[in-house]
Formats: C-alpha cells, structure tokens, sequence
C-alpha cells in the first residue's frame, strides 16, 4: 500500500514534462489523431516530422523499458547468488584456515605433554640418555679459549 | 502499475545487492579487522616496549663497559691502542661470528640439559609411585638443576662480553675493545668450569646413582 501513494503524484509530473518541451506539437497530434479520418492523407506528410518528436519516442520507450526492466532482475538475482556464493566460500575458507593454524599448536603440545609423562622411564634409559647427551657436547671444542686470543682475532 | 513495481523491484533489488554484499565481504572484513588488530597490537607492543627495550640495553652495556674498563690490570701504551683501533674493526667480524655459534651452542646444551633432567624426574616419579626410596635422586635432581643455572648465568654473562666485545666503538675507545676481550675470555672460561662440572657431576654422580637404583630394584625382583 506504501508503494501505490507516492506513484500517484509521480505521473502527472511526468506528463506535462514530456509533453513541455513541444506544446505546439502535442495540441495538434492529438487534435489529428481525433479528427475525421479524410483529413488523415492531407496530413500524412507531416507526420514523419511528428514521428521524430518526443511524442511517439514517448510511447515507444516504455515498451522497451518494460521489456528491460521485465528482464532487469534477472541478471540482479543472478550477481545476488554469485555474491552470496562468493562470501559462504570466503567464510567457510577463513573458517577453515582459523582452524588449521591454531589447534595444530595446541594439539602437538599437549600431546607432548601427555606423552612425556606416559612413557616409563627406567635407570637405564636414564644412564643412555646422559651417556647420549654428554657425547653429543664438547667444553672444550664448544669454550675453547683460543678464540679469542690476540692472534685468531688477528690483534 | 510500471511504477510500483519498478519502485518495488528497485527496493528489492537494492535490499538484496547490499545483504549480498555484507554476506560476501563481511568474512573478508572480518579478517581484514581482526588482522588489522593483531598488527595493531603487535605494532604498539613493539612501539611500547622497543625504545624502552633498547634504551635499557643502551644504558646497561655502558654500565657493564665500565666494569670491565675498571676491571682490566693493564694500562694500554699508545702503540698497543693504535694497533688495536687499527685492527679492531675486522677482529668484532670474527667475534660476531663467535657470538651466533654461542647462540646454538647455548641453544643445543639447554637442550640436552633439559632432557636430562626431564628423564631423571620422570624416573624419580616412577620409582616413588612404586614407593621406592627417591631422596637420593631427587637430591641429585636439585643438585644438578643449581649446577645447570650456574652453567645459565656464566654462560649469560659470557653472550654479553661477546656482544660487547662486537658492538664497542673500538677506534674511538680502544680502552674499551681491549677492556671488553678481557672479560669475555674471564666469562669464557667460567663457562667452561660450569659445562665441566656439569659433566663431572653426571659422570660422577648421577650415573652411578642410577646404577644403584637399577641394582637396588633388580634384587628386588
């Protein structure tokens, strides 16, 4: 009910300005179009100067209107299910990598967390790991002072 | 009738467009937002923290030259500063190069002192689950873990001599130089103490440890 009250005013307005600009034109086609058919040859010369004016553009650019805007949502409809598409994609997508990136750091400590105390150890792991350990590392390759004498650094 | 239903197709239309595109971009600005956050966040700590950071080890690396200047037994003659301004410059390359292999070395050892100590707890947990005697372990634990902070702080001290030693101006102070090689060798070698007697201390202690554990439960089976 909205939509019928502000269309009613928008009408006259647009008819007095479409017919404004040839006021002298818009009188007598009308007055031909209803006068008696006999005078209609006398005035078939003229009217390919009315067919130019605005009065039959008018009459044939709302069919075409209506056909473009019988056809208008369509193409409207169809960028509203692409865009909509496009963004459940985006979602999902961002959704997806939010997930990936977080829980793998989460879910690998704590199952380093829930491992370590898991496994048994025993004196012998134990003396294997120091063992392990201790060859792995050298004080005297690691800290050796001739590093930093005069002559390695060249003083 | 054209009217009303181009009016009502234009709402329509343009209803759709803009939910379409709150759908389609709000992931998007989501993301965008929440990224933004992050480097906001990341930006204003590195803003809040980074001139405050740098001014503290500005200040800091002055005070520990000036130790290690009141520190050093010598007097430089003219000739031994002016070989040294000379020649400082190429020998701080070679100690940058000293100063990133102390960062692996500490970085593996922590490592392997770490692991260690996680196995000996882990043990020592067991054996008192299975109510075993553990105060001799969890002594050795304790005993180790203080040897191991001494090993951290020498070798703290030791990464800062090094950086000193690297970022000195040399040419200018060559006092300084001089001053800072001298306490990064001192450092050097109370590293190396701390790494031997580490090493000593599991050798000698913690193994046969566990070896008694290992003979102790063995006659208990």
């Amino acid at each position: 009910m909205d939509d019928i009250t502000p269309a009613k005013p928008a009408e006259p307005a647009a008819a007095p300005a479409a017919t404004a600009p040839e006021p002298a034109a818009a009188a007598p086609a009308p007055v031909t179009a209803a006068e008696p058919t006999p005078e209609k040859p006398t005035e078939a010369p003229v009217e390919p100067s009315l067919a130019a004016k605005p009065e039959k553009v008018e009459s044939a650019a709302p069919s075409a209107g209506d056909a473009q805007k019988k056809h208008g949502p369509m193409p409207a409809v169809i960028t509203v299910v692409i865009l909509v598409v496009l963004g459940l994609g985006a979602a999902a997508y961002f959704a997806f990598l939010k997930e990936d990136s977080k829980p793998v750091d989460s879910a690998s400590q704590s199952e380093l967390t829930t491992q370590t105390p898991a496994k048994e150890e025993t004196a012998d792991d134990v003396s294997g790991t120091i063992d392990e350990s201790l060859s792995d590392i050298d004080e005297s390759k690691d800290y050796d002072a001739s590093g930093l004498s005069d002559t390695s650094l060249n003083l | 009738m054209l009217m009303l239903y181009n009016k009502g197709m234009k709402k329509l239309i343009t209803l759709c467009m803009s939910l379409s595109l709150l759908f389609g971009f709000s992931p998007v600005l989501v993301h965008a937002v929440s990224e933004t956050k992050t480097e906001e966040a990341a930006t204003t700590s590195v803003t809040t923290t980074a001139p405050e950071d740098t001014e503290a080890k500005t200040k800091a690396r002055a005070t520990r030259v000036d130790a290690y200047k009141k520190n050093l037994k010598e007097t430089l003659t003219t000739t031994v500063k002016n070989r040294i301004a000379d020649r400082c410059q190429a020998a701080q390359t070679l100690v940058k190069v000293k100063t990133r292999n102390n960062t692996d070395i500490t970085e593996k050892r922590t490592e392997k002192y770490d692991g260690i100590v996680a196995k000996l707890e882990s043990l020592a947990t067991r054996l008192a689950g299975e109510d075993a005697d553990v105060s001799a372990l969890n002594a050795n634990i304790v005993e180790l873990k203080s040897k191991i902070t001494l090993f951290t702080t020498a070798n703290e001290s030791y990464q800062d001599a090094l950086s000193d030693l690297e970022t000195v101006e040399c040419k200018t102070d060559p006092t300084a130089f001089k001053a800072a090689l001298e306490a990064a060798r001192a450092a050097q070698v109370k590293v190396h103490d701390a790494a031997k007697e580490i090493r000593t201390y599991l050798v000698g202690t913690v193994k046969p440890a566990l070896q008694a554990i290992k003979a102790a439960s063995e006659s208990e089976n």
